[in-house]
């Protein structure tokens, strides 16, 4: 091998692609379940801003400003070795970083919670109260149905976000697909052809899931 | 010292902390050099993307959605490494981030630009070309000071974004605060106490950065 041959030899990245498929899954999970939490944690953080008391809100305000300001390397080399230097919590690296690309997303999450809410037309839940309906029967009838229609486009790109987020889960050395072109730049001398295909691969995944929401969103469409 | 926080931990960062205090001024130059060159590239694709040539369209929609796929960790690290393999350039690590950060959040920016612009209202551009000015006139008093105005909260927002993507230059070696701070923390082993340190230093420029975009807002809003 030689690190100074300036001609593309993709032969390397070829002979390692299953490599590159598994890495991308993990990315992937890291993504799924960072959302997941981004969507429970913003739901949470959604209730408490609209709830009547000061000393729920104010947390809630609080909270956000913090996660706003935070950077998501720091909090995530936070979670990982300030955790367990500081309480002894070791959080294996895959915790560490969908708990950090969670909490980082949760203030956006909590904001589209919040608008599409606000979107749902209050004579919509009276009808449904003077027809008798229960509390959670309006919710899952009438709130949730609306307000999901509302709220699918910019979640959608939250996904998206959670999948760039993912990439950096190699800063405490999680098997995605930085860590592994970062491997292959430094073993087989490869780098442009190695960060190329992350790059190639990221473009392919983050088209994919927008023509997914894409097409969500002309499902859930009012006729 | 595991599972132990200790008063002489914290000491030890307030001991350190104008070294990483000092480490801001790579921050600044980063953020700052790329935003600002983010707002000249976002103007030229934004023009691009509203030209009446479909080839221009499509080539700035292509630009907007490649960069929009890529984490600022990913591209920082394709450039630096893999760029400069590729074309033997030695690039300086602040001038490969700069870089990086410019290209990445122009793609932000020029949206920013296109829906500012297609949010004002189209009748005062008519007028001010009926009253005899010409377009360029016309877009420069009639649509320019409305887009401004609808523009800037998400400028100073994609500012705040800048700065906190910033902080993973420490990975290509810019002794930027992040760096100073993990260097000091992993020699001691008191990570908790430097990264809260830092997570602090940003959650204050952060919010000081929002109050003064609230401030301008205010001034700028119409009466």
């Amino acid at each position: 091998m030689n690190s100074s041959n300036p001609r593309l030899d993709w032969a390397t990245v070829w002979a390692n692609l299953p490599s590159f498929g598994e890495a991308a899954l993990t990315d992937l999970y890291i993504a799924g379940m960072g959302f997941v939490l981004a969507c429970v944690v913003g739901l949470v953080i959604a209730a408490m801003r609209s709830n009547h008391s000061g000393a729920v809100r104010s947390p809630a305000y609080v909270y956000t400003q913090i996660l706003r300001g935070v950077p998501l390397y720091v909090l995530i080399l936070w979670l990982y070795f300030g955790l367990s230097s500081a309480a002894g919590i070791d959080l294996s690296p895959v915790t560490a970083t969908v708990i950090a690309i969670g909490l980082a997303a949760s203030a956006t999450t909590a904001e589209i919670f919040r608008a599409a809410f606000a979107a749902v037309d209050p004579g919509q839940i009276e009808a449904a109260r003077a027809m008798g309906l229960r509390r959670s029967q309006i919710y899952t009838h009438v709130l949730l149905p609306i307000a999901s229609r509302v709220a699918i486009p910019p979640l959608g790109n939250v996904v998206i976000l959670q999948v760039k987020s993912a990439t950096y889960a190699a800063v405490i050395a999680v098997p995605g697909m930085v860590y592994l072109a970062q491997d292959i730049s430094m073993t087989q001398f490869r780098p442009f052809e190695a960060y190329a295909t992350v790059a190639v691969l990221l473009v392919a995944i983050v088209i994919a899931l927008s023509l997914l929401v894409l097409a969500l969103e002309r499902t859930l469409k009012v006729p | 010292m595991n599972g132990t926080l200790t008063t002489s931990g914290w000491v030890d960062v307030l001991q350190t902390l104008p070294v990483m205090l000092a480490g801001l001024k790579y921050t600044a130059v980063i953020s700052v050099t790329s935003m600002l060159a983010s707002l000249v590239i976002g103007l030229l694709v934004t023009a691009m993307r509203l030209s009446s040539h479909a080839s221009l369209r499509v080539l700035a929609f292509a630009y907007v959605q490649l960069f929009r796929a890529f984490s600022t960790y990913v591209y920082i690290l394709f450039i630096y490494f893999g760029l400069a393999a590729f074309f033997k350039i030695n690039m300086p690590p602040v001038e490969a981030a700069i870089l990086a950060l410019s290209l990445l959040n122009s793609a932000y920016v020029s949206e920013i630009y296109r829906s500012a612009i297609v949010n004002t209202d189209h009748g005062l551009h008519e007028a001010a070309v009926c009253t005899g000015l010409t377009r360029g006139q016309a877009f420069m008093h009639a649509t320019l000071p409305q887009a401004a105005r609808i523009a800037l909260p998400s400028l100073v927002n994609q500012f705040v974004v800048v700065l906190r993507d910033s902080s993973i230059v420490g990975v290509i070696g810019v002794a930027d605060i992040m760096f100073v701070a993990s260097k000091a923390a992993s020699v001691r082993y008191l990570q908790f106490e430097y990264y809260t340190a830092v997570a602090c230093v940003y959650v204050l420029l952060v919010f000081a950065i929002s109050k003064v975009g609230d401030y301008f807002e205010r001034k700028l809003a119409p009466p």
